[in-house]
Formats: C-alpha cells, sequence, structure tokens
C-alpha cells in the first residue's frame, strides 16, 4: 500500500505524469504556424519580462521551459532543440562585441513553421541569441557546432544519454516554473543595465511581415546568415 | 553574489586559463583572480577526484569567487 502511495506521488510530482501535464497542449493548439505567425511568436517571447536574455553566461534551459510554458499558452505546440559540445566541438559563441560564451550545452524552443516550398520546418526562437526566428543550421553554426549536433525533441523528453528534460541532468517537475522564475530572477540581478547583444536572424528579413522586420532587440551587424 | 552547488562534470584548461562545468549550469565556470585562486582551483581538482559535492558562490561573469 505504502509503496503504491509512494509510486502515485512520484508519477504525480516528479514523474512522466507531471511532465505531460506540465506540457499538455489545449486541444486547438498548433503543431504548424506560418512565417509570420513565428516571427511574432518570437516577439512576444522577447517581451517576456520574466526572462533576462542579455545574461546569456547561463540559464538557457530555464529560458527554454518558460518560453515553451508561454507557447503553450498561446496554443503553439512547443519542441526543443538540444545541442551538446563533444570533444572535437566545443560550444563557443563570439558576439560581435567581443563577448564569448562557453557552455557544455544549449537549449532553446522550437516550433514547426510552414516555409514556402519546403513544408513545415523546424526554427528555434532563442531571443537570447538572435532577434528573429532561426533554422537549426544558423542557430548551431553560430555556437561553433555542426549541425549533426543538435537534437530536436518533444518537450519533457530527455536527450539521449540524459536523465533530465528540463538539464541534462533535472527532470520537470510540477515545482520546475518556480524554479526557472527564481534563477532567472537571480540572473537579473547580475545585469546591471548591460545591453542585449544578438545576431540578425536571415529568417526574420526573408520570411517576417514588412512591417516586423526591424523588430527585436539591437541586433549586430552579423553577415553571416 | 549567486551560490550554487554540484559535483564538477568537467574540467578544461587551454591557454593557461581553468575552466570547470557543473551538470545544472550550461555555462562554465573560472575561477576568479586574486589570492585564493590557487587554492580554489586545488579544492575543484580534489572534488572532481573523489565526486564530492561543491558549494560555491559566483559572479556575473560565472567566476567562482568562494567555496564553503
Amino acid at each position: 500500500m505504502i509503496a503504491l502511495v509512494k509510486n502515485a506521488f512520484q508519477k504525480l510530482f516528479n514523474g512522466r505524469g507531471a511532465r505531460e501535464a506540465v506540457f499538455a497542449p489545449t486541444p486547438q493548439a498548433r503543431k504548424v504556424i506560418s512565417c509570420d505567425e513565428a516571427v511574432e511568436v518570437f516577439d512576444k517571447l522577447a517581451r517576456m519580462r520574466n526572462i533576462p536574455y542579455a545574461y546569456t553566461q547561463d540559464g538557457c534551459y530555464a529560458r527554454a521551459h518558460l518560453m515553451c510554458r508561454k507557447l503553450l499558452a498561446m496554443d503553439v505546440v512547443p519542441e526543443k532543440a538540444w545541442v551538446f559540445e563533444t570533444k572535437e566541438r566545443e560550444l563557443t559563441v563570439d558576439y560581435p562585441n567581443g563577448e564569448q560564451r562557453k557552455w557544455w550545452f544549449h537549449v532553446a524552443p522550437v516550433v514547426h513553421v510552414d516555409i514556402p516550398e519546403s513544408g513545415p520546418t523546424p526554427v528555434v526562437l532563442d531571443p537570447s541569441m538572435f532577434d528573429g526566428p532561426v533554422g537549426l543550421r544558423q542557430w548551431s553554426e553560430k555556437m561553433n557546432a555542426d549541425i549533426s549536433q543538435v537534437s530536436v525533441l518533444p518537450c519533457g523528453q530527455a536527450p539521449e544519454n540524459c536523465k533530465g528534460d528540463y538539464t541534462p541532468y533535472d527532470r520537470t517537475t510540477l515545482f520546475t516554473d518556480q524554479r526557472a522564475e527564481k534563477e532567472l530572477r537571480d540572473y537579473a540581478k547580475l545585469l546591471e543595465g548591460k545591453t542585449h547583444v544578438v545576431f540578425m536572424s536571415a529568417f526574420r528579413r526573408k520570411w517576417g511581415r514588412a512591417e516586423n522586420q526591424q523588430e527585436g532587440a539591437a541586433p549586430c551587424p552579423d553577415l553571416k546568415v | 553574489m549567486p551560490r550554487s552547488q554540484g559535483v564538477v562534470r568537467r574540467i578544461v584548461e587551454r591557454d593557461g586559463r581553468f575552466m570547470v562545468s557543473f551538470p545544472n549550469h550550461a555555462g562554465y565556470f573560472t575561477v576568479a583572480a586574486g589570492v585564493a585562486h590557487d587554492a580554489l582551483v586545488a579544492r575543484i581538482r580534489a572534488a572532481a577526484d573523489s565526486g564530492a559535492t561543491l558549494d560555491f558562490t559566483f559572479d556575473k561573469d560565472l567566476n567562482i569567487t568562494d567555496i564553503a
């Protein structure tokens, strides 16, 4: 009896049941959105006040979690793009302002976008790096990674050889929202009015409506698109 | 300053720079320059060898400034 109760408790608070509940889409949630919608959705995520996007040293897992929750609230089904360092290729980002970031993994939300002549295509929404949606190749190249290092998985599913779907070592639970918000609040205190520097999104320039072309946070001149 | 804890996942030393990663942080940490630098590095190495959990504080650039 005790084992049954314990099992039920674990399933509810720390198991698959919790992850399914946290990432449950509404019946009307869309698995594929248009290019315009992708840009609009990106801009809504970029305006989330509880995410300090300018703090890029760490915290991608918390940002990704809260953005995925926001996407679900917008009736869009998100997935997550994961990239890991390898012995041959480390993840480094050289921002145009001279700052460098080094991560052992990075994660961001993905939505599937109906791109003309290509059909549904995974597109990354990562306002900490870009001023608009980006394809998997542009996203991975900015981290000095090969696209083969990237895996796109449903929210709640841990990457291969990992224990967790929140960080590679931690699973999503019913308390992950609070944890992510606290982690990002702590990081927001470290910003000290730092300017948000991002790369330009080729997707926004190519597929966004004219009025949306120049949205986004102060993009740096980055010519590799 | 933020505080965290974790076991050492990986140590990378390159061009005289000491970097360490932890399971629950995506970013690589370094050790703050100063009189305690060598002692902090030694404690991190020892924790990596033993698998012990480190309880540490860090600054905005992910420099480890103290280990409890």
